[in-house]
């Protein structure tokens, strides 16, 4: 592993592969063609952190492992933070840990509508088997799930409709709460602890803290990158890096891929570049009972209800600790005050629609790279009905009172203030929520006209270079999607290496 | 930077400081419970330095919301005094218009704002371990801290 920080004098090498990117995409293709005997350098623009080197408050981890220390948001109505990480593993890092293998539904409608039939479900089952093992997945234990969660459980049951634990990617994890902020145990295996070590063991070189700008281009061919290495106040270092590969991959995550290859004049002449982005918006509910629940002790995101089927509306857990969760609260002066007093009694539970909502990544003066996404009706209605359908389990479930991030309805107190909600029309606007999942801007498709990459990830008209990352999942999922990313880059890994990789 | 510049840039920040200042002891209501337990000119030092540090469109958009929230000219706002100058109930009642604002871009700007002072406040430990944040604290920083609850 390179530490581009501390680094003091220029690289240039040649290797068979260069991924940018260490994330559930990147991270993993470098794993599967390093053991398949390629020659891989991993470039990773943040720094590399050590399970004990998360020490940290949340909002100071936020500071030091989320892209833009945090402030990344849609512009629209309405503005959606939207996470992401900039750190060995990226969003792996710093996610919550759920697996959902992609649901059938969705391979259906990619086969039958978008003609994708080389994504086929029955020959994703063995790699997703391997994906799991790699990660292993593993169903999480009442015993450590946070109580905002089992009160959730407890309150589903008696209505006689229960839920499920979700399955995670951990070993031995003790509940200490801190999944969005670094685990300091080493329990989560996010890609910085699970693919990455193992990609170095078979032979693959990291990079740390080095940003990839320029592709280097002969034609319409790709043969290789030079970045740029920073200190950790992402200034440059003055040093740089050049790789030489006839096989590039882009792995970056779901909004910075885009425009990096328009940057670079890659596929700037396809429509699609950009756009079709979905993001999976969230909100939560808190609710305050008469019990001390201490929601931050115990894995925040455990256990979930599924209407996705039905509804488009996937419920899960969630909880933050104080410091993230004081900027969300809905109230100023004394109020805030007996919220943040009350913390210790209040469950949450949070919920994420599949959206038809569609945005777009573009670059803007003064701006940068700046995502566009309006929530559309149909999704606004979803997450209204998802607020109040969580209000009316918490206040028929015996809280005393429910608190929501929708503007007008920020305390729900009885069933007449419940009625009011189920009952009203509520605007984009309104809403106060975040994205965890941005997907689909360089999505695959059958042709250059639906899409930014053909079934083998490669970007169309385009030689030597690949997209392997959130981006290319062709629609919504709505589910976690990292197992999905995870699974379509062991296959991606297998076309590269000319052999199917199963488990 | 032209010592001219320096000199503007500085005093709108030591200005920037007081009106931050103003803003947290106002979300919090002045409330001596919360004011006893932070350092908040530490608290003031934090958020300054995560402003310094951000995209350049929100380090812009947040230095001059925070001229907005003490200045605010209609239609923002119809009140005639500055923030700073309120006194205690009138500034939350001024925050609370901003708040329950139907006024997108008005709730937004303050939200931004809190965003940035209000986790920087919560993470004071004192504070932390009021509002019964102990065991996950001490998991975190591997330290002891004791105070009496909130
Ligand atoms: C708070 C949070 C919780 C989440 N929880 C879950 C969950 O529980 N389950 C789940 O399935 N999903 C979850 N997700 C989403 C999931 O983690 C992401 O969808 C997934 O990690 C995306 O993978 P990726 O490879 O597309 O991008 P990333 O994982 O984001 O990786 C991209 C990497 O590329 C690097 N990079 C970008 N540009 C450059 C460049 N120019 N040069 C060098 N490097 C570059 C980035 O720094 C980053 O490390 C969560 C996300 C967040 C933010
Ligand atoms: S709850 Fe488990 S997975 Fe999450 S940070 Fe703690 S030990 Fe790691």
């Amino acid at each position: 592993m390179v530490d581009g920080s501390t680094l003091r004098e220029h690289i240039r090498e040649n290797f068979d592969v260069v991924i940018v990117g260490s994330g559930a995409g990147g991270a993993v293709v470098a794993k599967e063609l390093a053991e398949g005997g390629m020659r891989v350098a991993l470039v990773e623009e943040g720094p590399a952190f050590a399970p004990q080197d998360h020490r940290d408050m949340a909002v100071d981890a936020i500071y030091r492992m989320y892209r833009d220390r945090g402030f990344t948001t849609t512009f629209g109505k309405p503005a959606i933070p939207i996470p992401m990480g900039r750190v060995l593993g990226g969003t792996t890092a710093i996610n919550s840990g759920t697996c959902f293998r992609t649901p059938s539904k969705i391979f259906r409608h990619w086969n039958e509508e978008l003609g994708l039939h080389e994504l086929n479900e029955a020959e994703f089952q063995p790699i997703f088997d391997r994906v799991e093992r790699e990660i292993n997945v593993e169903p999480s234990d009442f015993a450590v799930m946070s109580r905002a969660n089992t009160i959730f459980h407890e309150l589903l049951q008696n209505r006689g409709t229960p839920g499920k634990p979700l399955r995670r990617n951990i070993r031995k994890c003790d509940g200490c709460g801190y999944c969005c902020y670094g685990c300091a145990t080493g329990a989560k295996q996010s890609t910085d602890v699970s693919y990455v070590p193992k990609a170095i063991r078979a032979g693959a070189t990291v990079y740390t803290n080095c940003t990839v700008e320029k592709f280097l281009i002969k034609g319409r061919r790709v043969h290789g990158l030079r970045g740029r290495f920073t200190d950790l106040d992402y200034a440059n270092t003055g040093y740089t890096l050049e790789i030489n590969a006839p096989v590039v991959v882009v792995s970056g995550g779901t909004i910075p891929t885009p425009q990096l290859l328009r940057d670079n004049g890659i596929a700037v002449e396809n429509w699609n570049l950009g756009r079709h982005l979905t993001i999976h918006p969230t909100t939560k509910v808190y609710a305050e009972f008469d019990e001390v629940i201490n929601g931050w002790e115990g894995t925040p995101q455990a256990y979930y209800l599924d209407l996705h089927e039905k509804d488009g509306i996937m419920f899960e857990g969630i909880f933050v600790p104080p410091d993230v969760a004081a900027m969300m609260v809905p109230f100023v002066g004394r109020r805030l005050n007996e919220f943040m007093r009350n913390y210790k009694h209040m469950a949450a539970f949070g919920l994420l629609i599949s959206d038809i909502s569609q945005g777009r990544v573009v670059k803007m003066p003064f701006l940068g790279t700046t995502v566009l996404y309006n929530l559309v009706p149909e999704d606004v209605e979803k997450i209204r009905k998802g607020i109040a359908f969580l209000a009316r389990v918490f206040l028929e479930g015996g809280a005393k009172r429910v608190y929501t991030l929708l503007h007008g309805f920020s305390e729900i107190n009885n069933a007449k203030d419940l009625e009011r909600l189920e009952n009203a029309r509520v605007r984009a606007e309104d809403i106060e929520g975040a994205a965890f999942h941005p997907l689909g801007t360089c999505r695959m498709a059958k042709s250059q006209k639906h899409g930014v990459v053909d079934t083998s990830h490669r970007v169309f008209g385009w030689e030597g270079i690949y997209v392997c990352d959130g981006s290319v999942i062709p629609t919504s999922l709505g589910v976690n999607p990292q197992e999905t990313i995870m699974a379509f880059a062991t296959r991606f890994a297998g076309i590269v290496l000319g052999k199917k990789i199963t488990d | 930077m032209t010592r001219f510049e320096r000199a503007i840039y500085n005093f709108l920040n030591a200005r920037g400081r007081e009106i931050m200042k103003c803003l947290i002891a106002t979300l919090c209501a002045d409330d001596p419970a919360i004011i006893s337990r932070v350092r908040i000119q530490r608290v003031i030092l934090r958020t300054e330095k995560a402003i310094a540090k951000m995209p350049l469109f929100y380090f812009v958009v947040l230095k001059i919301g925070v001229y907005l929230l003490e200045y605010a000219i209609p239609p923002l706002s119809w009140k005639i005094r500055p923030f700073t100058s309120m006194n205690l109930d009138q500034r939350l009642e001024y925050l609370n218009t901003w708040s329950s604002s139907r006024f997108y871009y008005k709730r937004m700007i303050l939200k931004l704002l809190i965003s940035l002072c209000l986790p920087r406040l919560y993470s004071e430990k004192r504070l932390l371990l009021s509002i019964g944040f102990e065991r996950a604290l001490q998991g975190r920083t591997r330290k002891r801290w004791s105070t009496a609850p909130l």
